[in-house]
């Protein structure tokens, strides 16, 4: 990780033309399908953006991807670290607990969230009958208004945190040893080298997580579109962007969804901006 | 008793998450009543399966996603590999603008453009197409990136020592760079194959025709009518055999896929 290039090269004498043959197929592709769709938002849905700032759906629809990724970001981002913590190693049982607690990534959404649907069922799932003989009352953590975009979310977070599990682990393994070892010379206890260097030295990684959790937490609805036909009884688990594709492909008012596509434009770009800088060194200089 | 909490605690953090998975596998071969009657192992059936077979076209819908993960890897790869090379090694103008073009696309999901994007599929009538739906993720940030770091982890000199036998950049990158990046390519091909067959929200808004579908979309359209039923074993056979072949793989090639997954992290 030294920066052993850190001296530029020559100029390469390459072809001006040979670089952009390089480039093109991606650039194309890019300038296609990323560039000229935010364009073609901006156009369609620019008129309507007034109409759609001042929807008290689209404020609902914030209000809630608000709460759930306030829930899910730091519920996976936690879920990820705990368990990195638990199987760093190499011990078989370690390996194999890895193993199982990764797999939820590999599985498609819509099979994970369908089994879920079972045990969630509002009259006979195992879920909601054991939640309700345990309060003493009618529970459906699915259907009851109030605990559908919590619910969804749990679903989410059993999903993705496997994956952030695997980053942190990567992080573990790049904090020097020495460290440790003369921390426990000095008689250092478990919880001071946790907070002292590993919780410090894990802090781009931290940070990396939160971003990445973030994002997925914004752009996948597949388990809502399961558990929840419509974005639940009421749409108290509408999120954005099943907001989006609701407004969209189900009552097909594409210009007002090409306005909120800008809304959540914008959002990614603020997260872009403001996550590039500090991640940019690590990503640019990488070696 | 630090022995004991070494193996035992990974093991009851780790075993729960294992249930639902495993019961889905039984639920796939007992029989709807006997589910709902909250019997287990006391019947065996393959009717589920059977049935799940007959009505949504499992045999359509796996080669339709074969030849969407495979064929979208393959028109993937030679642009990603290129950019990737490109940014890595040439040095040229607006190299900055270029990169930073491409990184602000991690941050733009196709998904997050669904709207927009459906519009120009549309427009270049390519709507109800296997190809639309392939093609917003061809020009792929996270692959660049990633290639683009196993780059640079070679040793320039080998490549310079093969510009001085003549060798163009194309030959360079063929002969001396790209066997060297495997690893990469393969952990890339891997995160690029499993992300996309589990996809759903993009196929199921480009996708009309039945006999085009996924089997993400597929699955979940037979989960919608089934479990209106109760069918429980019928959604439980349909999971099964959407995710069977990944969970086939990740058994088999367990560290191949962690190793994978780990990468996709790009160094934050």
């Amino acid at each position: 990780m030294l920066s052993q290039r850190a001296t530029p090269r020559p100029p390469s004498r390459v072809p001006w033309w040979t670089i952009g043959l390089f480039l093109a197929p991606t650039l194309v592709f890019l300038l296609v399908f990323t560039y000229l769709p935010i364009g073609y938002a901006l156009l369609e849905g620019w008129p309507h953006l007034k109409e759609v700032l001042r929807s008290p759906d689209t404020l609902r629809a914030a209000r809630i991807t608000l709460l759930y990724t306030f829930v899910v970001v730091p519920s996976t981002v936690l879920l990820g670290l705990v368990s990195a913590l638990l199987v760093e190693g190499t011990t078989r049982v370690k390996l194999f607990s890895r193993a199982v607690l990764f797999h939820p990534v590999i599985l498609p959404m819509v099979a994970f969230a369908s089994m879920w649907l079972y045990f969630l069922n509002p009259t006979s799932g195992p879920l909601t009958l054991g939640l309700s003989a345990l309060l003493g009352r009618r529970v459906s953590p699915l259907t009851d208004v109030d605990l559908t975009l919590y619910t969804v979310a749990a679903v989410a977070v059993l999903k993705d945190f496997g994956l952030y599990m695997l980053f942190f682990l990567a992080g573990l393994q790049s904090i020097p040893r020495q460290l440790y070892e003369a921390a426990l010379v000095d008689g250092a206890g478990a919880w001071v080298r946790f907070t002292r260097i590993t919780l410090p030295l894990l802090g781009p990684t931290l940070f990396f997580v939160g971003v990445f959790a973030t994002m997925t937490a914004l752009r996948n609805v597949d388990h809502i579109w399961i558990l929840t036909p419509q974005g639940g009884v009421t749409g108290e688990a509408e999120v954005f962007l099943f907001h989006i594709y609701m407004v969209g492909f189900f009552y097909y008012n594409l210009p007002k969804a090409s306005a909120l596509s800008i809304l959540f434009f914008f959002l990614f770009t603020l997260i872009a901006l403001i996550s590039i800088p500090r991640i940019e060194k690590g990503i640019y200089y990488a070696d | 008793m630090r022995r004991l909490l070494a193996w035992g605690l990974p093991l009851l953090v780790s075993v729960p998450l294992l249930l639902p998975a495993l019961w889905v596998l039984v639920a796939a071969v007992t029989p709807t009543y006997a589910i709902n009657l909250n019997q287990f192992f006391r019947e065996w059936t393959w009717e589920n399966f059977h049935l799940a077979l007959a009505s949504a076209n499992f045999p359509l819908l796996y080669k339709n996603t074969v030849m969407y993960t495979v064929g979208l890897l393959l028109a993937q790869l030679p642009a990603v590999i290129l950019a990737a090379y490109a940014l890595a090694r040439f040095r040229f103008r607006l190299q900055r603008a270029i990169f930073y073009l491409i990184l602000f696309q991690l941050f733009l999901p196709p998904v997050a453009l669904i709207v927009p994007n459906f519009r120009i599929l549309t427009a270049l009538g390519l709507a109800d197409t296997l190809t639309g739906v392939a093609l917003p993720y061809i020009g792929s940030a996270t692959g660049v990136f990633l290639l683009r770091q196993g780059f640079r982890q070679i040793p320039i000199e080998l490549e310079e020592a093969a510009q001085l036998d003549g060798a163009g950049p194309l030959q360079t990158l063929w002969y001396v760079a790209l066997p060297l990046v495997k690893p990469y390519i393969a952990a890339f091909s891997l995160v690029s194959l499993v992300y996309h067959w589990n996809e759903f929200l993009w196929p199921l808004v480009v996708i009309n025709s039945p006999q085009k579908r996924l089997l993400s979309v597929g699955f979940a359209s037979f989960t919608r009518s089934a479990e209106s039923g109760a069918e429980w074993g019928l959604i439980a056979a349909g999971a099964v055999l959407v995710a069977a072949p990944l969970v086939v793989a990740f058994v088999c090639f367990q560290r191949f896929f962690i190793e994978s997954f780990a990468h996709t992290g790009l160094r934050g």
